[in-house]
């Protein structure tokens, strides 16, 4: 000890033994921690490990001192699976990731489960917590003499858990949408005055991974049009009236106008257009629906059909 | 009455692109980097020989422009001939662009400058009286469409 406190080489962390120490304690162990199994040579020497390197009566020399739960918070869908880790750090700095004698509990099941490994499972929209308990580890004390034997550990550690909807697909609400009637000089409400062809209000629900309707205002309906936009961009707000760039507090929205009003007759069904809608929700884009369009119209100004060849037939 | 010669047009675009581009300054915004796809898409005529500014998806994605599309209108143009059966397809384009000024976003894009100019200049390319009287209309129309913008959004 003295050669190591003469030397002078801090250690790899950069502590240094002051030169002018001529007494104190020390714990020796290996990289891996306390759990390694390490030699050590003594030429000369009195020790006391309990002594030297524990306090009071307590007979537990090393033992926790940090415990957490990763993640710390989260927000998880409905029947998807998320790992948790209960982490315990001793006082030696050495770090645990779900040491034996861990045990997780949830705050509320009907929210989410958590197996005896840390899986967990949404399994309905809420907000509880998680949390473990270590039955079998020593916590580390500096002074025992409160404790008729040493205290282990007996701890909660938790993180909210909030469990939600994840925007899957779209249901149409209006079917067959709504026609608009026919515009006037400025377009500002269908196809421009003595233009042929149609234009359609359309009103979806947004329906989340079970099909339940997802009621929020905060979710952000977004189209791609290739060929036409670069990349994903804002549905709404449009000059109609109730587009807005967020649905409507019940989760539904208009996408509004869609159709073609061309200055002359188009009488064969033809394609004008590929629409992907996505759902944008706390940052993450959810891919929802995929239209693809036809139009025709008849010789009658303002008459005509917009097809999506499913669920969107709209004729007048 | 269709037209198929080359314009002084031309010229007073090119010109006129140097001037918009120096009011709008060094940085190039989102809204004329898109705009350029979107107005070529506005101006290709698809497989039913219509023009795509009659597709709603086309003037949905103009009308979050604003003077952008014609800042793209005036690049498209510059080597093309205009005919008057194209006039009509450009002021939907125009209109459409101003169609929700609250729908712009970049609000740089808000206020028709390089638009009204264009106007200016298109209406220079024909003398057909009722395409005359449109152009004047959509002139028109961008500027109220501004004002009522400003009106509501005097801070903006």
């Amino acid at each position: 000890m003295m050669s190591l406190v003469r030397s002078q080489v801090p250690d790899p962390s950069g502590a240094l033994i002051p030169s002018n120490i001529a007494t104190g304690s020390a714990i020796l162990s290996g990289k891996g921690g306390e759990t390694d199994t390490i030699s050590v040579a003594l030429a000369s020497s009195v020790y006391n490990v309990r002594n030297a390197t524990c306090g009071g009566v307590c007979s537990t020399c090393n033992g926790a001192t940090e415990f957490g739960f990763n993640p710390a918070a989260y927000d998880m869908a409905v029947l998807a699976w998320l790992q948790g880790d209960a982490q315990v750090t001793w006082n030696t700095g050495t770090g645990y990731i779900n040491p034996s004698g861990i045990t997780f509990s949830s705050g509320n099941t009907s929210i989410v489960t958590i197996n005896s490994g840390g899986g967990m499972q949404g399994q309905a929209p809420g907000t509880t917590s998680v949390s473990f308990s270590m039955d079998d580890s020593p916590i580390y004390e500096l002074d025992c003499s409160n404790y008729p034997y040493c205290p282990f550990a007996n701890i909660g550690g938790g993180a909210p858990t909030t469990v939600g909807q994840i925007p899957t697909s779209l249901k149409l609400v209006t079917a067959p949408p709504t026609i608009l009637q026919q515009g006037n000089n400025n377009a500002t409400n269908g196809c421009p005055l003595g233009n042929y062809g149609i234009e359609i209000d359309i009103d979806y629900q947004v329906l989340d991974q079970n099909g339940a309707p997802i009621a929020s205002a905060n979710m952000e309906p977004q189209e791609n049009i290739p060929g036409v936009t670069t990349g994903y961009q804002d549905i709404g707000p449009s000059r109609i009236s109730g587009t807005s760039t967020f649905t409507r507090a019940d989760g539904t929205f208009d996408d509004a106008p869609v159709g073609k009003c061309p200055p002359v007759p188009v009488t064969t069904l033809t394609p004008f257009a590929t629409q992907s809608i996505q759902i944008l929700l706390n940052g993450t884009a959810y891919p929802v629906r995929t239209n693809s369009y036809s139009y025709s119209t008849t010789n009658l100004p303002n008459h005509g059909t917009v097809t999506n060849g499913k669920d969107i037939n709209a004729s007048q | 009455m269709l037209r198929s010669r080359r314009h002084p047009f031309a010229a007073s675009l090119i010109a006129g692109l140097f001037i918009a581009a120096a009011s709008l300054g060094p940085s190039v915004s989102w809204a004329q980097t898109t705009a350029e796809e979107t107005v070529q898409a506005a101006m290709t005529k698809g497989e039913d020989g219509v023009y795509g500014a009659y597709n709603s998806f086309v003037a949905r994605s103009l009308s979050r422009l604003g003077d952008a599309s014609s800042v793209a209108l005036t690049k498209l143009l510059v080597d093309r001939l205009i005919a008057d059966a194209d006039i009509p397809a450009i002021l939907l384009v125009v209109r459409d662009s101003y169609d929700s000024p609250k729908s712009i976003q970049d609000a740089a894009e808000r206020q028709p400058r390089t638009t009204l100019y264009l106007l200016r200049s298109l209406s220079q390319v024909t003398k057909n009286p009722k395409i005359l009287a449109s152009i004047g209309e959509t002139a028109a129309y961008v500027k109220s469409q501004y004002a009522a913008y400003s009106r509501n959004h005097p801070d903006k």
